[in-house]
């Protein structure tokens, strides 16, 4: 019974790999649910930034320049810094006498979203 | 026979032990306490950017709608436009927003760190005193902004005889909420046409 008073050298590796293996998947998913944190802040914040913009464009004058056919690209900066906005508007599409607005904002980590509305001339 | 050697701890083996055992646990509660803040964090933010929201979308609301009256006591007030009064950081406007036939005279304004909703229906012969609600709290500025149909901004604060003129408001609002010793901010912003102006 000599031999019995501790663990040997290939116990403890064995048992340090293991703990580590566990900790490792520990901090793992932490990290993975401060990145998935991160990009649903910016999916709102995308989401907000389309919205503004078709809330814009359907609260100005139907014959207004901002509502002439064609693409405009907004760099955002401030609070929004590193977010960008196109707005695309086709003329009596789908039918005369609506335009349709296609907006598509995209965040700093190149993610996009797009938001589409009709505008009717009233 | 057992051997004297082998019957307990020795002094060492029981430090190093506890050292390894209190390591193991300063690292579990760090783990723990960092969670627990970005959580607190989080619905902080949360319940800061909902109060933005709600705030917004009930002004826009209201104003949307600013001049709708079919009691018609509008026409008799003395500022007939659906837009009684408008600054920079408060408007005053006529509208029966709850459309059970009385008109209403809404304001709405920031007050510290909310924005306040004054209502008071018509009595018939005046606006009596009005009853204050809270819409909004963590409220870091309430910014107006009046348009008219050209889309030509209207100085603010707008002169009684150019109430009549507005066509459009933006109503910009900034939250900002400071937790666990940092600061959130978070700014909305909307674009409202008024459908009663005439």
């Amino acid at each position: 019974m000599n031999r019995s008073g501790g663990f040997s050298l290939i116990e403890v590796m064995v048992a340090s790999l293991l703990l580590m293996i566990a900790i490792l998947g520990v901090a793992a998913m932490s990290m993975t649910a401060a990145e998935h944190l991160q990009r649903s802040g910016r999916e709102t914040a995308m989401t907000t930034l389309a919205q503004q913009r078709i809330e814009f464009l359907r609260s100005i004058n139907y014959t207004a320049p901002a509502l002439n056919s064609g693409t405009t690209t907004e760099i955002l900066t401030g609070t929004w810094v590193g977010y960008s906005r196109v707005t695309t508007v086709a003329v009596d599409a789908p039918r005369v006498g609506t335009k349709r607005v296609t907006v598509t904002a995209t965040s700093p980590g190149g993610r996009s979203i797009q938001l589409a509305s009709i505008i009717r001339n009233n | 026979m057992r051997q004297q050697y082998d019957s307990g701890f020795s002094l060492i083996e029981a430090l190093v032990s506890t050292a390894i055992l209190s390591g193991i646990v300063v690292a579990g509660a760090t783990f723990y306490s960092v969670n627990s803040n970005s959580y607190a964090r989080g619905q902080s933010l949360a319940a800061t950017r909902q109060n933005a929201r709600v705030a917004l979308e009930t002004m826009a609301r209201e104003i949307r709608v600013a001049g709708y009256d079919i009691s018609g006591v509008r026409g008799t007030l003395v500022t007939v436009a659906a837009i009684q009064a408008a600054s920079s950081t408060s408007v005053t406007f006529v509208a029966d927003v709850n459309t059970n036939g009385v008109l209403d005279l809404v304001t709405y304004r920031q007050q510290g760190t909310m924005v306040l909703r004054d209502l008071a229906p018509w009595n018939g012969a005046a606006f009596p005193a009005s009853t204050t609600g809270e819409v909004s709290d963590n409220v870091a500025s309430l910014t107006l902004t009046y348009f008219n149909k050209a889309g030509g901004v209207i100085a603010a604060p707008v002169a009684t005889g150019s109430l009549q003129q507005i066509a459009r408001v933006r109503i910009a609002v900034v939250t900002t909420v400071t937790t666990m010793g940092e600061t959130d901010s978070f700014p909305l912003l909307i674009d409202v046409r008024i459908r009663n102006i005439t």
